[in-house]
């Protein structure tokens, strides 16, 4: 009875609940599985990606450069606090990952990279890199 | 049970419940496209005057046309929803009872369809010859 009332305490006292679930991001997509990954072993060509991964979230340099991105999504958090402060829902989000895929000028992949970042910008940079070249 | 030992119990029930690390997402079991539903898609018959007609503008295209890339966003039954169609930039496509739409980039500027629920997310591929013949295609599940 005392462990109840202290859950019921702690749930009532923090103003804070968690509810997990585990989805994709909406937007993103499920991360590829090893079966379609194995394609980038080979040497694959952007017709085999694409018949593997489906189309690409951003495609740059002509083509040449394919990024996928997938991102999951661990649970809601609710929050409120008393006396009229803040309160809201806020997803708890999973790091965002990219695939990037360079091909080369006959349309054969190159070069195969997951990176793993919080923000866009860092794969946007690496685009320029590669428009650069 | 003490006060402390409770607490202590809280305190680990609440650790654990953030650091679990759940299983990868495994593409739903529940199959929404009946075969049927893209039956008019054969390799070595259909061309790409006749899926640019059932399905509209690809999402993506590339190698000038060579291949072809649909986002089909499936939303379950809508009865309310008239045959395929052309509207508000987007291609609807509904038929055995489901409606799907293809993402393009100008959907994103609809307001109406980023509100509409979904339930499937599909990539379908198509890959053409020189003549323009479907020569392979995949209808592959993207979400969730």
């Amino acid at each position: 009875m005392r462990t109840l009332a202290a859950l019921a305490a702690a749930a009532l006292g923090s103003g804070c609940l968690y509810v997990p679930y585990h989805a994709a991001v909406p937007g993103s997509r499920l991360a590829p599985d090893e079966q379609s990954l194995d394609v980038l072993r080979g040497a694959a060509t952007r017709e085999e990606v694409l018949l593997r991964l489906g189309e690409p979230d951003w495609a740059a340099s002509r083509d040449r450069v394919f990024v996928y991105t997938w991102q999951s999504e661990w649970g809601t958090v609710l929050y409120a606090s008393p006396y009229g402060g803040p309160a809201g829902v806020e997803p708890v989000r999973g790091r965002k990952h990219f695939l990037v895929l360079e091909f080369d000028e006959a349309g054969l992949l190159q070069r195969a990279e997951t990176k793993t970042a919080f923000r866009t910008p860092a794969v946007q940079e690496l685009l320029r890199d590669i428009d650069a070249r | 049970m003490s006060a402390v030992t409770s607490a202590l119990v809280i305190a680990a029930a609440l650790t654990l419940s953030c650091a679990h690390t759940p299983s990868r997402l495994q593409p739903s079991a529940k199959a929404l496209l009946p075969d049927e539903w893209l039956a008019t898609i054969q390799d070595g018959v259909t061309t790409r005057a006749g899926v640019a007609t059932d399905l509209g503008q690809p999402t993506v295209w590339f190698e000038g046309g060579r291949i072809f890339a649909y986002r089909l966003i499936v939303e379950g039954t809508r009865a309310s929803y008239p045959a395929s169609e052309e509207r508000h930039g987007t291609f609807f496509i509904s038929g055995a009872n489901l409606l799907a739409w293809v993402a393009r980039k100008e959907s994103h500027d609809v307001p109406l369809v980023w509100e509409l629920s979904r339930d499937a997310e599909y990539a379908l591929v198509l890959v053409f010859d020189d003549a323009g013949t479907l020569r392979r295609h995949v209808l592959k599940r993207i979400l969730p």
